[in-house]
């Protein structure tokens, strides 16, 4: 069924074609610019792009989005604005979580960094510290 | 297929009646029932002006709005006679021909290169996403309370018996309503009347087609109105009457959609476009409140 | 009947959720008790006549009359007729109360109720869910004192679909009724600082 309708649809749509070639050889088909709404000096730095397509949607899933915007805001006073830049960065949430995880885990690690001296010295006596307390808690049966 | 001719014959009217009902209200005579075919026929004979930044999705974008429009239409039942193409579920191919005809559309706007168009596509592709869940669980209410899944049974099996059915059938009428007015860029979500360009949504992306394109735009516009109509009077008419009183009761309806449209535009301002999602995803909401209805009856918790 | 009352009260919720005018707001909870009037008769019909004219026009005089009155009131003093500003953006208050929707059928649906009674547990919860959504997303006090009446609403709404087999709770509802509306409203109306426009502040401080 949807089959048929498919063939129907590319049916209908090459009839509308024939019919419009059909229709257009006859008259004067002419090339311009885009209507430009008293907009008419248009530049490529003014177009509309993916982004701003996209903004109607990324508006409303702002608080999961969080996209960066790096822009100067226009202050009253300032009557003729002076140059400005423009910028806007999407960050990856998932990352930035993780960064404060491993941020967090950094400042803990760090603390215990310091038993870390060089030492040997040192070290032979954190096993020695270790086989003392495993002696104590086997003798006193806590283990 | 007797769906397409009742489509044909309400588009030639809805349009007047809209504008007739619009102007009686604000106290002129306002143009004949006929005019907006009248404008059709004069765009269908000049001649086409093509912009230089578009390529060839512009030159098609319109055959398939056109097209995928047909098609739907094809599909839709009317109560107690057969269609060609209905199958189980086919109102879930119903909801996609009229996305693929609408990604078309925007995509044909965007290849213009003009700003503007690029934000009424914008709005439209917003409108019609937050739009298609409510579609989807109406649709899914009135399968449940029915049992049966293609359009066809579904529009034939259902009639106004008992309370349920009633409150399913009010809220099912009042959503389509809505998803209709959303979907043709009418208010409160958009005005027909505004010309400027940074508020319009239909309107804005039409700006370059011109002569046999913009004629056959317009055609589908008027068919987008006859199938929402279609699908309205279908939740409407019973299935036990005769002909000839379905016939009547179909135009009688049409009639009174449009004229309500008429006057539903007369004394409604366009909502803020900021509040406008809100507003659609609202009708999802009350979509939902019909849905628990339907619910509990599959369950045989209430009569 | 029944079910259709109940339905209008759930689509009332949901818009006392997304509105932003405080009018709007004492004339819904003024609706909302003309519905829950119509189903106190509707619904308890198993206990004796003096209770349910007792049940029906305490709903009546309270809900319909006394709150929405003492509500404008309190609008026409403060001056804040205007559009006031929420916590939260409509977009995101109408998915947070569909969501609440879902849940409180999720809900219901666990739980073993006899046939007739599950679309009160569903609005129910649902209001509940609604007034403390309102409670939570609202920075005037105002908002809070509405999200104080949708949830007393509720529980009036509940204690109607038992309260054929309990009549001590549809009392105990009536005394919640009572209390709100004298002794809260009350205070409202008499210590609110006059044609303050920020309203979330008693008259004492």
């Amino acid at each position: 069924m949807i089959g048929r309708m498919g063939c129907v649809l590319i049916g209908v749509t090459l009839l509308l074609f024939l019919i419009r070639n059909w229709v257009l050889k006859t008259r004067v088909v002419r090339e311009g610019t885009t209507w430009g709404c008293g907009y008419t000096a248009g530049t490529a730095r003014q177009q509309y792009t993916g982004t701003s397509y996209a903004d109607a949607v990324a508006e409303l899933a702002e608080p999961v989005l969080r996209t960066l915007k790096e822009d100067q805001p226009i202050l009253e006073e300032e009557i003729f604005p002076g140059e400005r830049k423009f910028a806007t960065h999407p960050i990856d949430i998932f990352r930035l979580g993780l960064n404060r995880l491993i941020d967090f885990l950094m400042l803990v690690l760090k603390k215990l960094a310091r038993l870390q001296t060089g030492n040997i010295q040192h070290y032979i006596l954190y096993a020695f510290i270790f086989m003392i307390l495993i002696f104590i808690l086997l003798t006193f049966k806590i283990l | 297929m007797i769906a397409l001719l009742l489509a044909i014959v309400t588009a030639l009217f809805f349009p007047g009646i809209i504008i007739r009902v619009k102007s009686l209200v604000s106290g002129r005579k306002g143009p004949g029932i006929l005019q907006p075919w009248k404008n059709i026929l004069v765009l269908l004979k000049k001649s086409s002006v093509f912009s230089t930044t578009t390529s060839y999705i512009f030159r098609i974008a319109p055959l398939i709005y056109l097209a995928t429009l047909i098609c739907a239409i094809l599909l839709l039942p009317f109560p107690g006679s057969t269609s060609w193409f209905s199958f189980g579920a086919d109102f879930v191919l119903l909801a996609y021909l009229l996305a693929l005809g609408k990604f078309f559309f925007i995509i044909g706007a965007l290849d213009t290169g003009s700003s503007f168009e690029g934000m009424g596509a914008n709005r439209e592709a917003l409108y019609s996403m937050l739009a298609e869940p409510a579609f989807f669980i109406l649709f899914g209410t009135l399968a449940l309370l029915t049992g049966h899944l293609s359009m066809q049974s579904i529009f034939g099996q259902f009639q106004f018996s008992g309370y349920n059915s009633v409150i399913s059938g009010i809220i099912a009428v009042y959503v389509l309503i809505q998803i209709a007015m959303i979907e043709n860029s009418r208010m409160p979500v958009d005005d027909p009347k505004t010309h400027l360009e940074l508020t319009m949504i239909h309107e804005v992306m039409i700006l370059d087609n011109s002569g046999f394109d913009l004629a056959l735009i317009h055609i589908g516009t008027n068919l987008k109105f006859a199938l929402y109509g279609i699908l309205i009077a279908n939740i409407l008419i019973p299935v036990s009457l005769s002909f000839p009183f379905k016939i009547a009761l179909f135009f009688g309806i049409q009639a009174a959609f449009a004229a309500s449209i008429g006057l539903m535009e007369s004394f409604r301002a366009r909502k803020k476009l900021m509040k406008n999602p809100q507003f659609i995803v609202t009708l999802s909401s009350i979509a939902l409140v019909g849905f628990i209805i339907s619910l509990l009856m599959m369950f045989q918790l209430i009569r | 009947m029944n079910l259709v009352l109940v339905i209008f009260f759930a689509i009332i919720l949901i818009y006392l959720s997304i509105t932003e005018r405080f009018r709007i707001y004492a004339i819904l909870i003024g609706l909302q008790g003309v519905l829950l009037f119509a189903l106190s008769f509707l619904e308890l019909q198993t206990i004796t006549l003096s209770t349910l004219l007792f049940v029906a026009i305490e709903t009546l005089v309270f809900k319909v009359i006394v709150v929405p009155y003492l509500l404008l009131r309190i609008i026409r003093k403060t001056g804040i007729e205007r559009v006031h500003e929420k916590a939260l953006p409509g977009f995101y208050s109408i998915l947070f109360v569909s969501a609440g929707l879902l849940l409180s059928i999720v809900v219901s649906f666990s739980m073993n109720t006899t046939s007739g009674n599950i679309i009160y547990f569903i609005v129910s919860f649902f209001a509940v869910y609604t007034g403390l959504f309102i409670i939570i997303s609202h920075k005037k006090i105002f908002a809070h004192l509405i999200g104080f009446l949708v949830i007393e609403n509720a529980v009036l709404l509940l204690s109607l679909a038992i309260g054929s087999q309990i009549p001590m709770l549809i009392n105990m509802g009536i005394l919640l009724d009572i209390f709100v509306s004298v002794l809260i409203l009350g205070i409202f109306v008499m210590r609110l600082k006059q044609h303050t426009h920020e309203l979330t502040m008693l008259k004492d401080e």
